[in-house]
């Protein structure tokens, strides 16, 4: 998962970037909204973090101009004087959500979770493929109750492949949600992460690879894997 | 027009002045006229008595015409007096001349030669000769060698003159006196008018330095008004000033205990992680709760209308983008109009309607009236499908942030900033049960009449 996070307190940004790339997310930061606009229209992300006092674009307006440029991924305002006025002329002008300062760390994580959640089209936190569950709350994936283990990254893999079962999602997109813009890219690493999670998914054969395209989820791989 | 003077007092002034001006000049200007005319009348009249005394002493022998000296006017006898006479034939030679016309030279003809009969009157203004009236009156005397005979009168014009300016110096003293006594009088009756205007500058500026509370009564009717108001924005500007410095003060009060615990167990070698966090925590809700009283706009007066179902119809339309699982039903037909300063409202109705999205299981309700009760009010129920607000916790809810460290849990301090709010326009907020479970939020505020043309429309 990528997102956008334009915050122009050095502090409050470093933060953000930090508890959010913990929480396994890759982070692009803007200190300013025409750098937000820049990589707000540049890259394709799956949620953006906005603050709405920013310098040369008002976060308002960067908003808007997102959306003008059809970028459809779900926007987080974060307001610092919490007041209905702003919540509701961010929420017109194209946010999704909102969160008043200050905030925590979880509360955004759980914010950010069921917005991209909801943009892909699920209602529940917990997705379903099949046996296998993965519960975008709390960050969980289990076959058949039985917890995996899994690494932050090898869960992004799959978290991205779930909310996007009903297409073939190829490598170089699985790459430009998952890392960041400055972030040396190699289809090589995808490859790796990929056979780590499908050895940990056994018997599961879900990850199904279609030559030359990427990967795509099998939902009726299951019924073979426990029928055989 | 910066060339206008930028005072009251000035511009009337100027203004009567100008006028006064104007009327006493145009006033001057027709006495003027009708002095000077009725002077060259009377001159004109006084050639006449001569001409006809001329004629009267003359008299006829052997077909030519003779005088007696005896003229009633001894000016005539007196050389060089201002005053002359004439009598000339037809063809412009001279038959006769007075006394005093003999040392001086006076064009006797006057340009009445051609004059077949009657008097004609004129002013001679010739080179090297004083001006002068000249009166001719051409008559026809029978028995005469020339029958056709010229009488003239001829008068310095000086002394009419004389008389006319001195009317005019006297004119002028009166008209003068007459307009500056009256710009006195302008000036005194517009510091008189405008001495209320002068009263509230002064006592605005008392006010700035603090050095009066309040303006004092007995504007004139048409100060009233804006005294009432002004003293209605003091009021509220004093009001605000105040819960700003209590806000700050009990901010600065409320911020001091847990700063001084962190402190404390910042000296300890392994500082508690849970305590500073309680901490911290405790801090921010003090910020969010005091601060957030303190920026409330509060009713100015009776603040301006509001239509009450655009403004809750965009709050439900916003908040279904931030609650897209929560179903949000309204009925605002008959919500009509709200009074006060459109962010309060968002304010208070974004709070209740944040708390119903965030505690209802999948539904929300909303609705709004206009009831009359001693005046027009608004009535806005705000519903449920959550857990409810225990009776218990309902006074608690809505008294939470004034004690910053009380904590109920189950809701946040969205009820307390609206109820706060709700308070300060002089409505009423209720938290009930629904019927079918849930919590009903009951708020009434003060709404305004539509104008007439939208209500008939």
């Amino acid at each position: 998962m990528r997102l956008l996070v334009v915050e122009d307190d050095p502090a409050l940004r470093q933060q953000l970037e930090s508890g959010l790339s913990a929480a396994g997310y890759a982070v692009d930061a803007a200190a300013d909204g025409s750098e937000g606009l820049y990589l707000g229209s540049e890259f394709a992300f799956d949620a953006a973090v906005i603050d709405l006092g920013l310098p040369k674009i008002d976060g308002l307006e960067l908003i808007e101009r997102l959306r003008k440029e059809c970028k459809t991924y779900p926007i987080i305002i974060l307001t610092a004087r919490g007041h209905w006025q702003d919540k509701v002329q961010g929420l017109e002008a194209g946010a999704d959500d909102y969160l008043a300062k200050p905030f925590e760390m979880p509360e955004l994580l759980a914010r950010l979770n069921a917005l991209i959640r909801r943009a892909a089209g699920y209602a529940s936190p917990v997705l379903v493929v099949g046996p296998l569950q993965l519960d975008t709350s709390r960050q969980q994936v289990t076959i058949s109750d039985k917890a995996i283990d899994l690494t932050a990254f090898e869960y992004r893999v799959l978290e991205h492949l779930m909310l996007n079962a009903d297409r073939i999602v190829s490598k170089n997109e699985l790459t430009e949600h998952l890392y960041a813009q400055d972030f040396d890219r190699d289809s090589n690493v995808i490859e790796v992460f990929v056979g780590r999670l499908r050895r940990k998914l056994e018997p599961l054969k879900l990850i199904q690879t279609v030559r030359g395209r990427g990967y795509q989820l099998n939902p009726g791989a299951h019924c073979d894997a426990l029928d055989a | 027009m910066r060339w206008m003077p930028n005072s009251i007092q000035r511009r009337l002034l100027v203004t009567a002045s100008v006028v006064l001006l104007v009327f006493l000049g145009v006033t001057g200007w027709v006495l003027d006229q009708t002095f000077s005319r009725s002077v060259i009348k009377g001159a004109q009249q006084q050639l006449q008595l001569i001409v006809y005394a001329l004629m009267g002493s003359a008299s006829e022998k052997d077909r030519k015409l003779q005088f007696s000296d005896n003229l009633a006017e001894p000016r005539l006898a007196q050389p060089d007096s201002g005053l002359y006479a004439f009598v000339s034939d037809g063809q412009g030679e001279v038959l006769w001349r007075s006394r005093s016309a003999f040392l001086t030279e006076v064009a006797s003809d006057g340009g009445a030669s051609s004059v077949s009969s009657g008097f004609v009157f004129s002013e001679l203004q010739q080179q090297s000769q004083p001006p002068r009236f000249s009166l001719s009156h051409a008559v026809t005397w029978e028995g005469l060698a020339n029958e056709r005979v010229i009488f003239t009168a001829v008068a310095d014009q000086a002394s009419y003159r004389r008389a006319i300016e001195d009317f005019r110096q006297s004119l002028g003293i009166g008209l003068g006196s007459v307009a500056l006594v009256f710009i006195l009088v302008q000036a005194l009756a517009l510091r008189w008018g405008l001495t209320p205007l002068l009263r509230m500058q002064r006592e605005v500026a008392e006010l700035e330095r603090g050095k009066r509370e309040r303006l004092s009564d007995g504007y004139p009717i048409e100060l009233k008004n804006l005294a009432v108001n002004l003293q209605r924005f003091v009021t509220h500007e004093q009001s605000q000033r105040r819960r700003y410095s209590q806000a700050l003060d009990n901010l600065a009060h409320s911020l001091k205990t847990p700063l001084s615990v962190i402190s404390n167990a910042l000296t300890e070698s392994q500082p508690s992680a849970p305590l500073l966090q309680e901490q911290v925590q405790r801090m921010q809700d003090v910020v969010a709760n005091q601060l957030n009283r303190a920026t409330l706009a509060a009713p100015l007066a009776l603040g301006s209308r509001i239509p009450a179902q655009a403004t809750l119809e965009r709050l439900v339309a916003a908040l279904r983008i931030a609650y897209p699982q929560t179903e949000i039903a309204t009925r605002l037909q008959a919500a009509g109009y709200l009074r006060g300063d459109s962010s309060d409202l968002l304010e208070i109705f974004g709070n209740v309607l944040e708390n119903a999205c965030k505690f209802s299981r999948s539904w929300v309700g909303v609705s709004a009236e206009t009831i009359t009760l001693q005046r027009v009010m608004v009535r806005v129920i705000i519903e449920d499908d959550g857990p409810g607000i225990a009776v218990d916790q309902r006074a608690a809810v809505l008294k939470r942030g004034q004690r910053a460290d009380s904590q109920t849990p189950g809701q946040g301090i969205g009820l307390s900033v609206a109820a706060e709010l709700v308070a300060l326009y002089q409505g009423e907020l209720v938290i009930d049960d629904r019927e079918s479970g849930g919590a009903r939020i009951c708020i009434t505020l003060p709404g305004a009449i539509a104008d007439d043309h939208e209500s008939m429309g």
